[in-house]
This record gives structure tokens, sequence and C-alpha cells, in this order.
């Protein structure tokens, strides 16, 4: 009796098997999976995101598989090296260039010129992962700088327009500093390291470059990014010292105790997102928004880094066709909702994007502005260590311990032999 | 009498019962051991197969990596500093708590609370107590009249921050310095007291004397723990600023999963398993000076 059922279990289960292997590749859809970084509300939205793909591609079924973005490199590299790998996914920020190095990515130019027009584009999104002449990421939206400023503080202190460039931001800030009886900070105008990215960005507007590809060194100690230290470091002294400033930003936290939504720091060069966070937080806070000053006159190389986080297509993937086909669309229409919502822009101009209008009218075309002139990160597969290291030894310029120069050279010292190994 | 057999049944029953640790022993300690061993001296990146180097890395860890010396000296300043006073803050609370006054097991559960939150979380609660402005610390230090430092964004402030924070988890050492405390013979206060020994000379000459056991066993795995000093740092400073909180295991954490080099993190990883191992050793030879063993009298 048990042997019978048994018997008749094990020939359903291959009927089904054989059904699902045979009827899936000529009827069903091709299923691909998605590695996505992001948790809580944000897997949710990028979950409505995949339900829009799957419900308007009747060939391909994606996926998604929630990889928190911290542990993504471990994982990834895990499922290369036994062979599983996602067909899609996306990395946070500039990461997934060593992915490219290491060969571990499908090459996308065949993909792009067959089926993309490039001047649909905001210009670094095809720069960004270029490696060997080939492209292996994509930005899934992206961000840039530009001002935004508080305008009760600016009232209060009988500022109106806001600054134009990086000495006006001085001045302005100079004027907006207050100190308390016993002469703690208790409000500043601007804290430059107050940046995505921290110096390496605040020194891209005045023309730092990081590495040079054609001789493949490290450049941190460009005489730009020398100017930009020395710039940070006189500021640093004229309104009230290094220690004086650090005990003043070490207290802040994230949401409420935000210091530029209390009102303590007047001045942000800020990602468009972060209107988001001061609706949430602070939405009665008065506040405008301005292009990105910059440290001297406009030259092409005198602007921010572009923010973002980018989709790629692992080797290995069964299905590459299908694999380009989701991040075709996850580039293009697939980034409207997802950038609306978090009020950031996308690397496809002919986007429908929408901010909410709790952000102010010249907002969007600031920063969409502002992502046309982006420049990229640099190129190399030790991005994360180069940030590092950059931070360290910035920070002890700052107080005093070194020079700029000095500072900056031993940055070159600590990641020229990391890079070196990297692109063997 | 019949020689004994060199394995028998009854032995092989034992290990099978014990086989299921064995099992996990082998294959999650010993290989991964010998695994490290291997790999350090290797260029291994985990996508390519590890690429015999030699000694190459540990010419690179002694010669050329400025940052070894930097992290060890943070490492051992934060050793030397948060063992003696974790220890001396374990004991005093485990005298505190050795008394029979009325809900003692409550006082008891609430000093060691702190060592089940878990590392992050209270991670980010003492972020808040750092806070230079409005952290709890200085409000406190305030009413003394002193003006509390900058803490975690102070070179010279961070580690002194990070070991003040290690004594909030010493719940583990406080309860077993209070089992040590409990198991003191009775007699022996007793027999001081008709003596006409006070408090002062029955804690030197009673409760040390009978507490060294436990106290070299706190001191030893204090030791190995504090050299493996991490999530704090990673949570609250990230080694900053500069380099002043950038402890040894963190760093060999960014090499080996940041810049995914496994070979010079696993030579990293095998110098510091030495460096506990002779430190380890040290204290247990020094131990037969100073531990008092009632068993071996």
């Amino acid at each position: 009796m048990v042997q019978k059922r048994l018997g008749s279990l094990i020939v359903w289960l291959l009927v089904f098997v054989l059904l699902e292997g045979v009827l899936t590749p000529a009827f069903g859809k091709t299923k691909i999976t998605y590695w996505c970084p992001w948790g809580g509300i944000w897997l949710d939205l990028q979950k409505e995101v995949i339900k829009t793909f799957n419900e308007s591609n009747d060939k391909i079924e994606v996926e998604i598989v929630e990889v928190p973005g911290s542990l993504m490199d471990q994982k990834f590299m895990t499922a290369a090296l036994s062979g599983n790998v996602p067909d899609v996914m996306v990395r946070w920020g500039f990461g997934g260039f060593s992915f490219a190095v290491k060969g571990l990515l499908l090459p996308l130019k065949k993909y792009i010129d067959r089926d993309l027009k490039r001047e649909e584009f905001i210009p670094a999104t095809f720069e960004q992962f270029k490696y060997r002449g080939d492209v292996y990421l994509i930005p899934y939206g992206v961000s840039a700088n530009a001002l935004i400023y508080n305008k009760e503080v600016f009232k209060k202190v009988g500022l109106g327009r806001p600054p134009k460039d990086l000495d006006e931001v001085k001045a302005y800030s100079l004027k907006i500093l207050e100190k308390d009886s016993a002469g703690k900070l208790t409000r500043i105008g601007y804290l430059p390291l107050d940046i995505w990215g921290g110096f390496i960005n605040f020194s891209y507007p005045f023309g730092a470059s990081f590495y040079n590809e054609v001789t493949k060194k490290v450049t941190a100690d460009h005489p730009k990014a020398i100017e930009a230290l020395k710039w940070m470091v006189d500021y640093y002294k004229e309104v009230g010292g290094a220690e004086a400033i650090l005990a003043f930003t070490q207290g802040f936290g994230a949401a409420t105790q935000d210091p530029f939504m209390s009102g303590q720091l007047a001045m942000k060069f800020s990602h468009s997102w972060y209107m988001t966070q001061i609706y949430k937080f602070a939405p009665k806070l008065e506040y405008g928004v301005a292009p990105l000053p910059i440290p001297g006159k406009p030259a092409p190389n005198k602007w921010a880094m572009l923010g973002l986080d980018a989709i790629c297509i692992p080797k290995g993937t069964k299905h590459p066709e299908e694999a380009w086909e989701f991040t075709k669309w996850m580039i293009t229409k697939g980034t409207e909702k997802w950038a609306s919502i978090q009020a950031i822009n996308s690397q496809w101009i002919p986007s429908k994007i929408e901010w909410g209008d709790y952000v102010p009218k010249e907002a969007f075309e600031i920063y969409l502005d502002s992502i046309k002139k982006a420049r990229i990160a640099p190129r190399i597969p030790v991005y994360g260590l180069l940030d590092q290291r950059v931070a360290a030894n910035v920070d002890l310029a700052i107080r005093g311990k070194v020079d700029p120069v000095t500072a900056l050279k031993k940055v070159n010292e600590e990641v020229q032999p990391e890079l070196d190994k990297a692109w063997k | 009498m019949a020689k004994k057999r060199f394995f028998t049944k009854k032995d092989l029953i034992g290990y099978l019962f014990a086989s299921p640790w064995l099992i996990g022993f082998a294959i999650f300690n010993v290989y991964a051991i010998i695994a490290v061993i291997y790999y350090s001296f290797c260029d291994y990146s985990i996508i390519e197969p590890p690429k015999w180097i030699g000694i190459g890395n540990y010419i690179e860890l002694f010669r050329k990596d400025e940052l070894v010396p930097i992290v060890f000296y943070n490492t051992l300043y934060y050793t030397v500093f948060a063992v003696p006073l974790g220890m001396i803050v374990a004991f005093f609370l485990a005298s505190l708590l050795n008394h029979e006054v009325r809900g003692i097991s409550w006082f008891r559960a609430i000093f060691y609370v702190p060592s089940v939150v878990p590392a992050v979380a209270s991670s980010i609660l003492w972020l808040w107590i750092f806070r230079p402005r409005d952290g709890l610390l200085n409000i406190l230090l305030g009413f003394l009249g002193i003006n509390g430092p900058n803490w975690l964004a102070s070179l010279e402030w961070s580690k002194p921050a990070l070991i003040i924070m290690s004594t909030w988890g010493v719940g583990g050492s406080m309860l077993i310095f209070l089992a040590g405390l409990q198991d003191v013979p009775r007699q022996l206060y007793e027999a001081a007291e008709i003596d006409g020994a006070n408090g002062w000379v029955k804690f030197w000459k009673i409760t040390i004397p009978m507490m060294t056991p436990t106290i070299f066993f706190v001191l030893v795995t204090g030791v190995i723990g504090s050299f493996q000093v991490f999530t704090a740092a990673y949570i609250m400073t990230q080694g900053g600023p500069g380099n002043s909180t950038m402890f040894y295991v963190l760093y060999l954490f960014n090499k080996a999963f940041r810049d995914f080099r496994m070979g010079y993190a696993s030579a990293l990883a095998l110098i510091l398993f030495l460096v506990i191992l002779i430190i380890s050793l040290i204290l247990l030879f020094t131990s037969e000076k100073w531990v008092y063993y009632e068993a071996r009298r």
C-alpha cells in the first residue's frame, strides 16, 4: 500500500518536472534573479519597480533577492567563485569597478551600441565604468551637488542672495558664525567635509583629480587637491580652529538632530535626496537651492563628482539577453519612479521625473544641470581604500599635525602599492 | 592484570557522542586554521586561485606596511588599559554584589544586562554618550567643572573613550568574579575575625589570594579578547580620527573584505595569533609565581 502510494507520487513528480522543463521555455517566462542592495522601505519601492517590469514584459520574470549592500561584495565574490551568480545586480557607489577589473562582469558595450542612444544619457553615464575600451556597469539613479541654504538664517544675519563662489561662501559663513558666552560654536555657515564623498568630492570643484590614467599613478597630491586642503585648513582656522569645529560637528546625528534642519548649519553642498529628509523631519524649514559655488572662475573640470549606484550583469549568467533587456529597462524607464520618490535624477535624460511639490521650484533644473556637469570618480579598483586613506590623512592635516602637502603625499604612498597589486 | 586495549568499544561510543563537536571543530576550525597558514604564503583575492608568493606577505607586513606598527600600537594601548580597568570594575561590582541584601538577585541581573545588549546597539548608545557638547559624559564632567574633551573626534581621546566604553561589557567577568568570591571558604574569614583582622586585611590576605585563579582566568581571556577589539571601532569611528582607532583586527578586516587581499589578511591573522599565544604563555609562566591553587597545596 505504502509502496504503491510512493510509486504514484514519484510518477507525478516526474511528470511535473518534465512539464516544467518542457513547457516553461516554450510558453512561460524566463526567470532571472536580481540582487537588490536596499532594505526596508527602499526594498518595498524596488519591489514595486520590479512588479511594473514583470507586468509589462511577457518574456521575462524578474525575481528580486535582497542582498544587504554592506555584504554585497562578500556575497558576490562567493557566488562568482561557485558559479552561481545572479543575472543582474546593483552595487552601491563605485565599488563595482573592482568587479570589472577582476573580470567578473559582462562587457556591455555591444548591447549599448545596439540598443541605446548615447546622447540620451548624461555624459558620465558610460564613462564612469569604462575599462579597457568596454563598459561594465551603468549608473542607476544619480545625483550631484548643489547648494542648499537656510533662508531663515540668511534673513536673520542680513544676507540676501545665495553665495556664487567659494570665497563668498567663506564670507557668508563668517557672518553667520555664532558663539555662546563660553565661546563655544553654536552656529556655523558651512562645513567643507559635510559633503557626500568627503574630501575627494570637496576638492573636485577646485579641479583636483586623484588618479592619472596615463601614468597609472595616484595623484592625491594634485596641485588643486593641495589648494583645496590649504583652503580648508585656513577656513578652519578662521572660524575657530579644528578642535572647536570637530567638537561642534561630532554631536550631530541624523534626522531630528541634523545640524542643517536645526539651524546650526546654514549652507550645505548637498545631493538632492536630502530635500526628502527636510520634508520628513523639518517640513516648515524655509530653504533655497542654488548652483554649486565653486572656487574662482568656472572651468570644465571644476565641478563635483557624480554620485550614483550602478547596475551590472555578472559573467556566467545563463540569460545574458534577458538580463540586458531588464538592465536596459532599469536604466531608462525603470529609474523614473525610483528617482521621483527619492528626489534624485536619472542618467537617462528623457525620464519623466517628478519630485514632490515640497521641493523648491528651482531645485530640479539646478540639479539636472549639476549632474550633466558632474565629473566621474577615479576609475580605480581600490576606491574604498583611497577614500579611507584620504579621510585619515586629511583629518591629520586639518588638526595641524601634518602640513597639507605631506598629508596628501602620504595618501599616494599608502594607496599606490595596493593599486599596483589590484591592476595585476 | 589484562593489558588495556588501545581503543575500546567504550572509547568509540565516547567519541561518537562527541562527534558532532569534533566534526564541527575539524571543519570550521582545524581546516580554517590550516587554510590560513597556507593562504598567508599566497596572493589570494578569492576569485583567482591562490598564488604562492613565499614570505612576500610577511616581508610586506614587517618591512613595508607603515600602518602595521600603528595598528599594533593602538591595539596594545587598548589592551594595556582596557583589561586592568575592566578587571578592577568587574571585581568591584562583584564585591558589591556579593553582599546579602534585599533584592540582590535583581541588582546582579541589572549589572549584567549591558553585556546582553548587542554590541551594535551599545555602540550607537555610546556615540551619544560621547557627544562633546551635549553628551552625557561631558555634561557630568561639566558639573565637576571639567571641560570634557572631544572624545571620539579627538586624536588623543578616541582610544581612552573606547577603553571607558569597554567597561560597559564587564558583566561576564563580573559573574565569574562573583562565583569566585562565593567559593572563598567562610571559615577563613571567621578565623581571621577571631584573630582581630579588619575588612581591609581580610580582603588583601584572604579574598585576593583565594581569588587568584579566577583573576588569572579573567586576565587571560581579557587579554585575548581585547587584542581582537573590533566592533566598537568598526561602528563608531571606522578607525578614525586619523589612524587613532585603527585596531589590528579592524585593519585585518579591511584588508580581507574591502581590499580582498585574503593572503595578506591571513598573514596578519597568523601574526596576531602568535602574538596572543606568546603573551598567553608568558602570563601562564608568571602565573606560577602568583596564582594560588588550593588543590595543589
